[in-house]
């Protein structure tokens, strides 16, 4: 139908020119965009790398301080020259305290032979 | 065809700007797709707040999609009058859910341009084809709309309805046969002489 043609010719001619969008609209929309815009992400500032402990640095924070770890090798020193040396003063201390039984004549770990005689 | 293939280029660059925190790319983008989908949501709805509303809603849409937007896949332009033709379809239903005097209801073209035509027979024409095109099934008015109104080809149409090309030839062939119909029964009353 040539009618309907024309009609829709028309329709078509008044389209092709741009709809006037009312800035009130056109305000809604913006704000829109500008609300759910993505926000440029800056640049990430990598972490300076931690600096590689030495070997008494490591050691210190794992017995909590460099006083500790002094503490520590102080007393074991003086633990290896008094097992070294055997001052006189302290053997007879050590005798004083402990009678004449000698320490190694005590059986911290008796056999299981006493218990096995029983039966 | 080179130049509809610009704007698509250009369409897409925009939205890439966009989604890369470009300030100005969303005005740009807007004053070239907005006016498409406000008119195209007018001539569909009759109703130029809701039209609005639509328009609107695309646009939100279209924002919230450019992050993710993948150029190639889909044109801007498409995209958009694709979302708009699900909207306005879920409008009418709404619509038509509401409305107990479907014909009364049919607003007149809000579009003052139409309303400026000179001769009032004119005008009477043009209204007597927005309420025959309200008539029609949704898909059937949509691709009438989409390819003598809007002026696109049938295979953006199809990407527009998701549906293939026949079919799209197939609802313009039926909705014109629906529109030559009812402009015939008023015939004499729009002034056209009987052949």
């Amino acid at each position: 139908m040539n009618n309907l043609d024309d009609l829709l010719a028309q329709q078509a001619a008044i389209a092709a020119q741009p709809m006037p969008v009312p800035d009130a609209l056109m305000a809604r929309i913006l704000a829109d965009a500008a609300r759910v815009q993505p926000r440029p992400q800056p640049f990430a500032v990598r972490a300076p790398a931690p600096a590689k402990l030495t070997f008494w640095q490591a050691m210190s924070d794992m017995f909590g301080g460099a006083g500790v770890l002094a503490g520590l090798a102080t007393v074991a020193c003086a633990g290896i020259y008094l097992g070294a040396v055997q001052p006189a003063a302290l053997t007879s201390v050590t005798l004083a305290l402990a009678g004449s039984s000698a320490v190694d004549q005590l059986d911290f770990m008796p056999s299981i032979d006493s218990l096995l005689a029983e039966e | 065809m080179a130049k509809d293939l610009q704007n698509f280029a250009e369409d897409a660059a925009l939205l890439t700007a966009y989604a890369n925190g470009d300030p100005d790319a969303a005005r740009d983008l807007a004053h070239r797709i907005v006016p498409r989908i406000l008119g195209y949501a007018t001539r569909i709805l009759g109703d130029r707040a809701e039209a609005e509303d639509i328009a609107q809603e695309v646009m939100l849409r279209l924002w919230r999609a450019a992050p993710t937007w993948r150029a190639g896949e889909a044109q801007v332009s498409t995209w958009a009058y694709r979302v708009a033709v699900n909207l306005c379809t879920d409008r009418l239903r709404a619509k038509k859910r509401r409305r107990s005097d479907a014909l009364d209801d049919v607003a007149e073209p809000e579009d003052g341009r139409i309303a400026a035509v000179d001769c009032m027979i004119e005008a009477d024409r043009h209204a007597a084809l927005t309420r025959a095109l309200a008539d029609l099934p949704d898909r059937q008015r949509q691709a009438v709309v989409l390819r003598h109104i809007e002026g696109l080809a049938n295979p953006e149409i199809a990407a527009i309805l998701q549906v293939g090309v026949e079919a799209v030839e197939s609802l313009i062939a039926r909705g014109k046969r629906a529109l030559t119909a009812a402009l015939a029964a008023r015939r004499t009353e729009l002034g056209y002489e009987e052949a």
